[in-house]
Parts: C-alpha cells; structure tokens; sequence
C-alpha cells in the first residue's frame, strides 16, 4: 500500500462526518437563510427590524464589556499567580479553572445563587440596608456569569504568557531606572500583548454565541443567542434564525480570526 | 561482523521542490563498494537533499535515478531499499529500550528471536553500549544516544549506511573522540557509506573521497589531498582552510598587484587572482622579495606563530604561519613568496 | 520606588482574593444548598440531608446514564476519527489537510446553536436519526473533534514525529507499521489529555444538545436547565452536585496528566 493510499485511508472517517454532518448542515443552514416570505432579504432585516438591530447591539456591548473586564481581571490575578509562590499555589489554580468545565446552564445557576431571589447577595444586603438587591436575572447577571466562566480561560492564558517572559527583561528595565509602575507598563504589559489579543478574542467570541447561561437567568434578556432559538422554536422563522446564526457565526469566526493573524498562534474556541 | 556494502551510482539527479526552488541540480556520481563519501558544504547547498534522495525518503525530479549495484531503486521507498540511517536528531524511538530501538529493524525483518538477541548484543559490544540495554532512551546522554543510533543503523547489516551530520548536536571534545571513533568502525567495517557534513575537517578526515558542493552543485569530487592541495575553483579554495588570496592581472608573463608580482607560465588576463595557503609561504628581506606587505598583528601560537599582513589596499589581510623563532613587531615591513607549485590561479 | 511596587501587590491580593471569592462562593453555596433540608433557613437550623439527592436520582437518574452513554460513544469516535486524521494532518502539512484542518476548527469559532440549527434543517426529517441519541452524539462529535485533534497535534510536533518516521522507515517498517510500532505509541500522552477534553466536554454540553435533544434524550445538562427552571432550589443544587461529582475527578486527572507530561499537553488557551 502507497503511503498516499494509506494516508487517505487514514483521514476518510473525519473527512467523511465533516462533510456529512458539518459542511453539509451547514450549506442548507446558509441556503435556508434567503428562503423567506418576505420581499426584503433577511440580512437586511436584521440590520433595519429595532429587534433584531437593538440585540445585536446590546450582545455586542455585552462582550465587549465582558472582555475587557476579564482581561483587567484576570490580567491582574495572574501576574500575581505566575510569579508568586505559597504553599497551595498549584492546587488554587487549578481550583481556577474548574469552571472552565462547567456548562452555560450551571453558571447562570451560580449567578442565581449569586445574586438571585435566594442569593447571597439580597440575603447581605437584605440584612445591612433592609433592601433585597438581586439583579441575576437582568444583563448585569448576564455579565456577572459571562465573567464567571471567562475568567478562568482568559487567566490560564495571561499566566501561561507571564512565566514565559524572561525575567531579565524586567531587571533590565530596572536598572535603567524603571519604577515598579513604569516596568509594567512599558515591558510587562507590552510583552503580553499577544497573550491579550489571543483570549480577548476567545472571550469576546464566546460571550457573543453564549446561550446556555442566558436560558437559565431570563428568556427575557434579548442576547443574538436568545433571538435566534426564540425566532426558531417560538415564531417557527426559520429563516431569520439561519440568517441569524449565520450572522453570529461570522461575527464570532472573523474575531477568532483576526486574532489570530495578529496574536499568534493558539487561539481558538467558542461555545 | 561483516557487511555487504553496495556500489552506489547516482545519475543526473536533481530536486526541484513545489515551490519551484532547485535544491539540488540534476548530479552524478559513484560510490564505491565499501567506499566512504563525505559530503561537505555550507547549509542550503544540497548536501542533505542529495542524501535523502539516496536513502529514498525523497524523490529525484524525473530523469534522474539511483543505483545500488546494478538494481535501479529510484522508485523504491526507504524501507525497501536495505540501508542504514543516523539522523541528526537521531530519530530514537522513546517509547522503546536502547535494546528495542536496535533490535527494532531486525524485528520488521522477522528475524527469529535467539538470532535477533544475539545480532544485538554484537552491535551493542562493537559500539561499547552494552550496559545501556535496558535503558530509556531520555536517560542517556548525547554521546551514548548517538551511539545508540549507529547501533541500530548497524544491526541490519544494510548495503549502505547514511550518516546527515551525525556529530552536529554533540560538543567539541565528544565529537572529536566519536569521528576517530566512526572511522576507525567505517574502516573494519568494510561498509559503503555517506557522511553528510557542514565540517570540513569531519569530511576530511573520514572521506575516502570528499563532495563539495555548493548551490545545489558539485563543485569538486577528490581525495582530502586533492581538495585542500588542488582546488579546481574559487568557492572550493576558500571553503577549505584557510587561503589566502591577491588580487591583480597578468601580462606578458608578469602578475601584477598591488603589493608586487612575480613571472608566471599563464595567458594574459585583465584580473587574476593568485591563492595559497598560510603554510605555503616563506618570509624573505622586503627588497628582494616578490610581495610585500606590513605586519599588522602578531598572534604567538607557541610552536608557530600566525602573522596578519596587509597590503596599501583594505581588502582581507593575508594569513601566513611561520615557525617560532623571529619576532615580528606590528608596522614593520616584510617580504614573501610563494613556490610556484603552490601558487593557485583560479 | 518602593512605594508604587508594594501598593501593586496588595492592589493584586486584593482583586485575586475577590476574584477567588467570585470563582469558589456559589459553588460552595450549591454543594452545601444540595444537601440542606431547607435552603432559606440555612443549614445549620434545618440540618443536612442526603434527601435531595434521593430525590435527583429518583427523577434524572437516566439522564446521567445518557450523558455518560454519550461521552463514551463520543470519545470513541474521535479516537477512531480523530487521532489517525491528526497524524495525517501533522505528516502531510498542505492545502488540502491545511482546509481539514480549518474545518474541523470550525465549529469552536460558530456558536453551537448555529451548528444544532444546521443539524436540524438538514436531518431533522429523518425521524428515527432525529429521535435518537445519535443524533446528540453527532453535535458533541463536532464540537470536541478540534480538542482530540489539536491535543494529537501537539504531541506529534513536540516529538517531531516525522523524523521518527523516517527512522522507523529507514530500518524498513512499511506505513502501518511505522504507525502502529512508533508514532501511536509515542502520542498517548496527546491522546490522553484530547480524551479527558473531550469527555469532560461532552458531559458539560449544553449548547447544541439543548437544540438536538427531544424529551426522551435528556441529558444532564438538558436535565439540570429543566431542574433550575421548575424544581426547589435544593433539588437544583442536588442534581449540580452529581455534575460536579463527575466533572471534577476529569478535571483533576486532566490537570495531573498536563503536570505528568510538561507542556505536551497543548496550550491553555486552546481549552474549551
């Protein structure tokens, strides 16, 4: 047998389920995308119907948000996670990244726990001000939970990033004179800029098709995600919810993938 | 233990890869039975392309083909064609012992186990690693990894053995002891081999014959002798050793430069340029020799010691060895010559 | 100087304990409301019960049995799948294998609701497929295949299969047998770890299976959105503690084979 023969051999099983069960899917997914009974295209929709407009605004907002607050974040519990060492370090971290493993539906359940009717939050505040806060189940949740579940990927990457560094960079920088303030500013930070673009992208991309975290806080909260399977399931609008995930799925591969033209290789995920 | 070492015949093989850079241009040549070739020239001449379209882990463009003895093996893969390969990196297996990895090509020849065990044993006693059998591969050293690689190169008894810079990856002191080490082994042995090598004195040493090359070219084929003592061009003369080098002309029998010249038996030429060697040269009074230049530094070497020359141009100084006993002083003006048997136009 | 270096440290102790506090609270808030007899009076007044879980089990018992019946079958085919696809795509670095490769990536970068939609409007009328549990299974195949993949990947580059192929080939061992006796052998580690992701994944999907599941394939994630929806808050936190049971051992054996193997494993940011 050639080795060409072979290697054909070898990668026709997952040649064969991509192209039945993706590229396929996902070919009738873009033709059922145009098939509507109105007269202007669903695309165009989106960009005019306040709907559709307002949520694909407030989504983007939303990871926007959630990305930079992550990446300030976990930027600064990193750095101070790669360099220092205590007893029980690698058992904290590890403790970090569970929640990486956890579904959307689990960490909308913490953020109900959290800051829901019986959370933690109304019973503090309940008992310090007399008034109950509880806002799980508005965006501010959603954004609670967004971080909950970025954190420890974002974290991961900006720490795995920092160890990398040469700490001689820094000691050079200080004796040229550098304070703590400026040495972060001018080398760390800089030096870690691809490990930011790299899980920025990853969390912005993930905030955006997120769902499972949504449909446990509210069907209420108008997120793409949740106009997609509400458009599908509820108003049977299959084409604006091809047109929709279609939309989303551009959004989400065109950050991916700019990321990684720019900040290096590893960057991928989304769920 | 005896090897039956293959005549190797190389015709008009070339490598052009898929993005249209010519490796290698189409190249001939032979091996002998029991021949050892070294192939020398600086990184991106081909020398490694040329080697792996021996062993058959790649191609010749069309047309051209490979021979062992009279059996044409251009379209046979590398594991039909019964040589022996040392990789760079060595290519040992991890996931099996030192005694696996050698045994490992007998293995996918069916050879019986007793025999098998037996014809192990001999490679590991013949390459002093006989204690190393039950190791992990990530438990040796570089030294003993590189013999371990030879071993199981060895233990097939294959008509060829391939060497791509074998000694690269290991420091200087080992790699001296190890190419003693593998010539004295090549010799007993009997064995047709190619070495591959950026290293001039590792290709001198252990090449019966030397290929030089340079640009996906041969530039010369010859013994050590040949290739220090009468490079054919340029590229060559100044790739091995040192040599130095004097730009000028010649006319009516007369090279001219500017620091002097001396009558030659050569046809007129616009530019010329006249090569030695450091060794070749004899000091001589200014006034009466053919060249003269001033000494710019002076490096005591103990038994000899290396003067650099210069001329009225900037150019590269000239190197000249001489032996210990005058001293030299930075400024002075010296003459020298050069035997006209040592004296290379190219 | 000094000054500005110490006030950077205790601002980053700060966050980081807040942000552990963040991380680790409501999971400790779900484990222990999982075995109070009642969650508004707090677990010292109304005491620990084991009732909760009784009671989880009693209504979604199954939909652990599926959940772990899927993973299984998941793993199954990205190894049969996946890991031979991986060495090609390592071996044979071209157009070809270099659009494979984007495309099995695909689905990391497309939100899996996208991808259940498609699913559906392509399969979706094929009523026994649509029904069963294969149906799942082809959207967790999707989605953890790039983990399998990229983990293989990873461990063929750091041990540089090719030039131990060639080793193998230079000693005359045929293309299977290369396969089989060296590179296979030598990439366990890389499967290991694309083993773990994607089981743990598999189990924790919700996504797509929300989409692809119907009221006889429940999942557990399917199960826990239905019990956060319409079940007592203790039941909720019950039936998270049998995820957490199942997840975390994954978790940890995932963390103890990357410290086993170095970096081998693939990086971080590649995860989930």
């Amino acid at each position: 047998m050639t080795v060409r023969r072979f290697n054909i051999l070898l990668a026709l099983p997952l040649g064969a389920i991509v192209a039945a069960f993706f590229l396929l899917p996902m070919g009738i997914l873009f033709l059922q995308s145009f098939v509507t009974r109105q007269d202007t295209s669903t695309y165009f929709a989106i960009l005019t119907t306040p709907r559709y407009l307002s949520s694909l605004l407030a989504t983007l907002a939303l990871a926007i948000v959630t990305t930079l607050l992550t990446l300030a974040l976990s930027t600064t519990v990193g750095l101070l996670l790669a360099r220092q060492r205590f007893p029980g370090r690698s058992v904290l971290i590890a403790l970090m990244t569970f929640p990486l493993a956890f579904p959307g539906v689990v960490v909308g359940f913490m953020v109900i726990l959290l800051a829901g009717r019986q959370g933690l939050v109304g019973e503090i505040t309940r008992m310090v001000t007399g008034d109950k806060i509880v806002f799980a189940y508005s965006m501010t949740g959603l954004l609670v939970g967004y971080l909950y579940f970025s954190i420890p990927r974002v974290l991961l990457t900006v720490m795995a990033a920092a160890e990398k560094l040469d700490p001689a960079l820094e000691d050079a920088a200080r004796s040229l004179g550098a304070s703590p303030v400026h040495v972060l500013a001018d080398v760390v930070l800089p030096a870690l800029k691809p490990a930011f673009i790299a899980s920025g992208a990853i969390c912005f991309a993930t905030a955006m098709g997120a769902f499972g975290t949504a449909f446990t806080l509210a069907t209420k909260i108008d997120v793409l995600p949740m106009v997609i399977y509400t458009e599908f399931t509820l108003n049977a609008n299959v084409a604006m919810a091809a047109a929709l995930s279609i939309f989303l799925g551009a959004i989400t591969w065109v950050a991916l993938t700019l990321a990684r033209t720019f900040g290096g290789t590893g960057v991928a995920a989304a769920g | 233990m005896e090897t039956t070492g293959a005549r190797v015949r190389v015709e008009a093989c070339g490598k052009t890869f898929p993005d249209g850079t010519h490796a290698l241009e189409p190249i001939s040549f032979e091996i002998a039975r029991g021949e050892t070739v070294a192939m020398l020239g600086p990184s991106g001449c081909g020398k490694t392309t040329a080697l792996r379209i021996i062993a058959g882990l790649m191609g010749p463009d069309a047309g051209g083909s490979v021979w062992f003895d009279d059996e044409d093996v251009t379209s046979l893969p590398i594991e039909r064609r019964h040589v022996g390969m040392v990789f760079q990196s060595y290519a040992l297996f991890p996931n099996m012992t030192v005694e696996g990895n050698v045994a490992y090509g007998l293995k996918i020849r069916k050879v019986p186990k007793a025999e098998r065990a037996a014809r192990v044993g001999e490679v590991l006693d013949m390459m002093h690693i006989a204690e190393l059998a039950d190791r992990a591969i990530d438990q040796l050293s570089g030294g003993q990894r590189q013999r371990v690689a030879l071993a199981r190169a060895l233990a097939v008894r294959p008509r060829l053995l391939l060497l791509d810079e074998p000694l690269t990856a290991l420091d200087a002191s080992l790699r001296e002891r190890l190419r003693t080490e593998i010539d004295a082994l090549l010799r007993s042995l009997g064995i047709t081999a190619v070495y591959v090598t950026h290293d001039q004195s590792e290709a001198l040493v252990l090449g019966d014959r030397v290929i030089v090359m340079e640009k996906g070219r041969i530039a010369q084929i010859g013994t050590a002798r040949d290739i220090y003592l009468k490079p054919q061009s340029r590229f060559v003369a100044e790739f091995i050793g040192t040599m130095n080098r004097i730009e000028g002309s010649i006319r009516t029998g007369r090279f001219e430069s500017a620091v002097g010249g001396l009558a030659v038996e050569r046809a007129d030429a616009n530019s010329a340029a006249a090569f030695f060697r450091p060794e070749s040269v004899r000091l001589e009074r200014p006034e009466s020799a053919p060249f003269r230049l001033t000494v710019e530094r002076v490096h005591f070497l103990g038994a000899s010691q290396r003067l650099h020359l210069r001329g009225a141009d900037a150019g590269r100084p000239i190197i000249v060895d001489t032996d210990n006993r005058a001293s030299y002083a930075p400024g002075a003006l010296v003459g020298i010559a050069v035997a006209a048997e040592d004296l290379l136009f190219l | 100087m000094q000054r500005s270096g110490s006030f950077i440290l205790v601002a980053q102790i700060v966050v980081t304990v807040l942000v552990c506090a963040f991380l680790f609270v409501p999971a400790v808030l779900s484990v222990s409301a999982g075995v109070t007899a009642n969650y508004f009076q707090g677990v010292w007044k109304s005491g620990v019960t084991f009732v909760w879980i009784g009671e989880v089990w009693r209504l979604y018992a199954d939909t652990i049995f599926l959940s772990l019946e899927v993973a299984l079958a998941t793993l199954v085919v990205t190894l049969v799948a996946g890991v031979p696809a991986a060495y090609v795509l390592h071996r044979h670095p071209g157009r070809l294998t270099r659009a494979l490769e984007e495309i099995i990536t695909l689905p990391l970068a497309i939100p899996g609701l996208a991808i259940a939609l498609a699913l559906i409007l392509a399969y979706g009328t094929y009523g026994d497929f649509r029904k069963s549990s294969l149906f799942i299974l082809t959207g967790h195949v999707l989605y953890t295949m790039p983990f399998m993949v990229r983990s293989v990947m990873a461990v063929l580059a750091a041990m540089d299969a090719v030039t131990l192929e060639e080793g193998a080939a230079s000693l005359g061992a045929s293309p299977w047998q290369r396969f089989r006796d060296v590179v296979l052998p030598n990439v366990r580690p890389g499967i290991l770890a694309g083993a773990l992701m994607v089981v743990t994944l598999s189990i924790g999907e919700f996504n797509l299976t929300w989409m692809l599941h119907t009221p006889l394939t429940k999942t557990l994630p399917v199960g826990l959105a239905d019990s956060y929806a319409s079940m007592r808050l203790e039941i909720a936190s019950a039936y998270t503690l049998f995820f957490f049971v199942m997840v975390i051992p994954l978790l940890v054996l995932m963390q103890a084979a990357a410290m086993f193997s170095g970096a081998a494993s693939g990086s971080a940011g590649s995860r989930r």
